[in-house]
């Protein structure tokens, strides 16, 4: 039995894609214009934990020829969180709201000053700003060397680099509340049950912050003050 | 009863004296300036009479019975006469009689007469079976005129008209020629643009021949402009020569087309009463003849609207306007409720031609639709073009950040001024609210071309951006590593990293305060080699080597307890430490001196295995005394 466990995890390993064949194959079937099954493909690497900003880019234009736009528009905005400054994604993400009437959502300052880099690069940076600046003028002391005057400098300027991160940082933990209404329209209601009372619809592709949780249902909060309860399966983070 | 005269339809009763059309004296309109006929201001001039279309035109009809004044034809078949006095250049009567007829018939022919023309002038029919055809006949020359006889044909029969003669004779010395009615175009002085309505009125003056009693219609135009007719004329006063005459004025919008000289001119369908037809100086003795005039000419200049100075929202107001304040259905709505803005543009000018002005396209606030106009003529005579034009939005709010109404670009362009003039469309405060219930918005669909065409030129669009060609790095979560384990784990390395360094800088700085642990540590540690090798040697049986390395031992051991080197200790100075331990001191000695009897030579019967167990001893008292 064991050895038939063992042959069977083989074979699994043996067929199992790797990302960039899937990516291949999916860009190909595009170029073919079967969109169906270029969505496929990227959704496979999605459920596999594979993520790339081309993936997912690509996978946001299947998405939209395929009518979901609502999982197009949440595609876009994980590529544009690892890669913030593709235009392309951006511009797609204007197209499908421009073309869906979505409202744009409103970001508060720190969130907006977060997006300009990706999340793991303000942590890159606050983590060695921090750290290096700390070192710089621990080290020297504890070496038993002389602090020389550049070593406070420079660890002045990685402590400021630190500073500047805080409130990225403090955006980026805001941002990991939004989320995309994935279902055409997607109801909001009173309780987080099924006979819940709807209170709202928000129609596919609508950004919401995501306030608790309970049970299969998230609070949600779009645009205009506009809350209720909204099941899991019709609402995803974007930061999944 | 034996007379009884009814009329079944009269427009103007045949040789009866026809009413002033003028009437009572009120003060008169303003007129534009700049017209050609100025009316009178000093005296109080006429109330003008307005001046209805009258029924269709039929011939005038008048059955008479029994009338002893009645010519008829004593041969029983029909006759012609002309009736009073005939002189060059007036109109004079001819009269063709027809009996023994029960209904209408067509007005005949007359033939042509070189040198005289006829006119209809209307039929009559008696209850004894006449009927007389009357005519106007003007000659334009002196003597013997000859109108052939010919035979008349209708209803089946044909009547014989015979031979009629008239003598003309020459117009008296001092006496005026033949006036008709004077006609003109009467419209601002000025130059004008293209597209512009001009208000302006067509006259018809009296002159002591002839008045003018109705306008029938505009037969036909000229110049490139665009005529429009109103239904109704009035009769004013004008001045002519200084002198004042009555008039119809027939008011006329004239839109030219193409800039440049044009001239405008018109003939014109106008009932006209022609007096003293019977020659004899009675302007009683009148006939109404309906009569085709061919209005003069009038040269206007017509320029481009200026390119230069146009403001945004011209639709093609051209006049002089005035925008009253904007209204909105509701200041408070829903997001997704529809509100009506409703804006009305005042004044004289194209009224009738101007478009509504266009909403902004690329509103990301308030969805828009087409609107609509409602155009209202204040009916005032005085100002022929004076109208409101209604303009209506229908807007529905698309976000709840909307504050106010969309502004709307509004101008319109003054014909007397020469400039254009900004008259912008304000927002109005709307405060929007959320939906109770949203209705969800759909994908947009594609927008009516019709709408989408009016709306002008179009806004650049977002489209959707080509694929991307690589992949890019992979990463197995989305989620930023500042809530992952292995990024708070690594967090914990700096921290240990300057903590171990401290440690270490703490322990270096303590061993530096303690120099004695130090030397206690390398006496331990010399004496625990020295000791090895003096194990070795007792294992060999050298006694030589064994008795050198636990000398060597025994100083290193005991160098801690003393501030001397340990080569340097002397054999007294060792045994002064064991001084308490007798065992210990025994074997230091007893090593120390058969240690320098064998340096110089001397073989003791010293047995190394046999002192091993006191040197280790020896060796343990001295470091647990260090």
């Amino acid at each position: 039995m064991k050895t038939l466990l063992l042959f069977l995890f083989a074979c699994t390993a043996a067929f199992a894609e790797a990302p960039d064949d899937r990516f291949d194959k999916a860009s190909r079937a595009m170029s073919d214009s079967d969109y169906g099954e270029a969505a496929f493909q990227l959704r496979e690497l999605v459920a596999d934990g594979e993520f790339s900003h081309g993936s997912l880019h690509n996978l946001g234009n299947a998405e939209w020829k395929v009518a979901r736009p609502g999982h197009a528009i949440l595609a876009w905005e994980r590529a544009a969180l690892i890669n913030p400054h593709d235009t392309n994604t951006a511009a797609n993400l204007a197209f499908a709201r421009h073309k869906a009437e979505l409202p744009i959502p409103t970001l508060a300052w720190h969130e907006s000053y977060s997006t300009w880099l990706s999340p793991n690069v303000w942590l890159a940076a606050a983590s060695l700003g921090f750290w290096g600046g700390v070192l710089l003028l621990v080290l020297p002391r504890l070496l038993g060397a002389r602090r020389a005057d550049w070593h406070q400098g420079i660890a002045a300027l990685m402590l400021t680099a630190f500073l500047l991160t805080i409130p990225a940082l403090f955006g980026l933990n805001r941002r990991g509340n939004l989320g995309i209404a994935l279902e055409e329209p997607t109801a909001l209601r009173l309780t987080p049950t099924r006979e819940g009372e709807e209170l709202v619809k928000l129609p596919a592709g609508e950004a919401a912050r995501v306030e608790k949780e309970r049970g299969n249902y998230l609070y949600v909060r779009a645009e205009g003050d506009r809350a209720g309860w909204v099941r899991r399966e019709e609402f995803s983070r974007v930061w999944k | 009863m034996k007379r009884i005269l009814f009329n079944l339809i009269a427009v103007a009763p045949i040789f009866a004296q026809q009413p002033p059309i003028a009437s009572d004296p009120v003060p008169q309109p303003p007129l534009p300036p700049g017209i050609q006929l100025q009316l009178p201001q000093a005296n109080p001039a006429p109330r003008n009479e307005i001046i209805r279309p009258p029924a269709p035109v039929m011939p005038r009809v008048q059955i008479q019975r029994d009338d002893p004044t009645f010519p008829v034809p004593a041969n029983g078949g029909a006759s012609a006469s002309f009736e009073g006095v005939a002189r060059v250049g007036r109109p004079i009567q001819f009269r063709v009689t027809v009996i023994g007829v029960t209904r209408f018939l067509d007005t005949p022919q007359i033939p042509e007469v070189e040198g005289m023309t006829f006119q209809a002038a209307g039929r009559t029919m008696t209850g004894g079976g006449a009927m007389v055809f009357n005519f106007i006949a003007i000659p334009s020359r002196a003597g013997t005129f000859v109108v052939p006889g010919f035979d008349y044909a209708s209803g089946g029969r044909v009547f014989p008209i015979p031979q009629t003669r008239l003598e003309v004779a020459e117009a008296q010395p001092g006496e005026a020629r033949y006036q008709p009615v004077i006609s003109s175009i009467e419209m601002p002085k000025r130059d004008f643009f293209v597209g512009e309505t001009i208000p302006a009125r067509i006259l018809f003056i009296e002159t002591p021949d002839e008045s003018p009693t109705y306008v029938q219609h505009v037969a036909k135009t000229s110049g490139t402009v665009v005529f429009r007719v109103e239904n109704m004329h009035r009769t004013v006063e004008v001045e002519v020569n200084g002198a004042k005459r009555r008039a119809i004025a027939k008011p006329v919008q004239i839109t030219p087309l193409k800039e440049g000289a044009t001239e405008v001119n018109c003939q014109v369908i106008v009932h006209v009463q022609k007096r003293d037809v019977s020659g004899m100086g009675n302007p009683g003795f009148a006939m109404q003849v309906q009569s085709t005039i061919d209005v003069p000419s009038t040269l206007i200049k017509v320029l481009p609207l200026p390119t230069v100075g146009r403001l945004p929202g011209f639709t093609g107001a051209i006049g002089q306007f005035a925008l009253s304040a904007p209204k909105v259905s509701a200041n408070e709505v829903e997001m997704g409720e529809p509100i009506i803005l409703t804006i009305a543009l005042t004044g004289e000018g194209n009224l009738s031609g101007v478009y509504a002005p266009e909403l902004p396209a690329d509103n990301a606030d308030w969805q828009t639709f087409k609107p609509t106009t409602d155009l209202t003529a204040a009916n005032d005579e005085s100002a022929p073009l004076l109208a409101t034009k209604t303009f209506t939005y229908t807007l529905i709010p698309k976000r709840v950040t909307a504050r106010g109404t969309p502004v709307i670009p509004f101008s319109y362009f003054d014909p007397v001024k020469g400039k254009y003039v900004d008259i912008t469309v304000p927002p109005q405060p709307v405060k929007v609210n959320a939906p109770a219930v949203a209705e969800p918005a759909a994908v947009a669909e594609e927008k009516p071309k019709e709408e989408e065409e009016l709306k002008g030129p179009k806004p650049i669009e977002p489209a959707l951006t080509g694929l991307a060609e690589t992949s890019g790095m992979w990463t197995h979560s989305l989620r930023p590593a500042l809530w992952s384990r292995w990024f708070l784990a690594a967090q914990l390395f700096p921290i240990a990293f300057i903590t171990v360094l401290w440690l270490w800088r703490r322990r270096c700085e303590h061993l530096a305060a303690n120099p004695q642990i130090m030397r206690r540590r390398k006496a331990r540690v010399a004496a625990r080699a020295a000791l090895g090798e003096a194990r070795t040697a007792a294992r060999r049986g050298d006694s030589g080597a064994f008795l050198a390395a636990s000398t060597r031992a025994i100083r290193e051991a005991a160098a801690p307890l003393d501030t001397a080197q340990a080569d340097s200790l002397t054999q007294e100075e060792v045994l002064n430490i064991l001084r308490n331990d007798e065992r210990a001191s025994k074997t230091a000695k007893a090593i120390f001196e058969h240690g320098e009897a064998h340096r110089y030579g001397a073989n003791g019967t010293l047995k190394p295995d046999a002192l091993m167990s006191d040197l280790e001893h020896t060796l343990a008292r001295l470091s647990a005394k260090a």
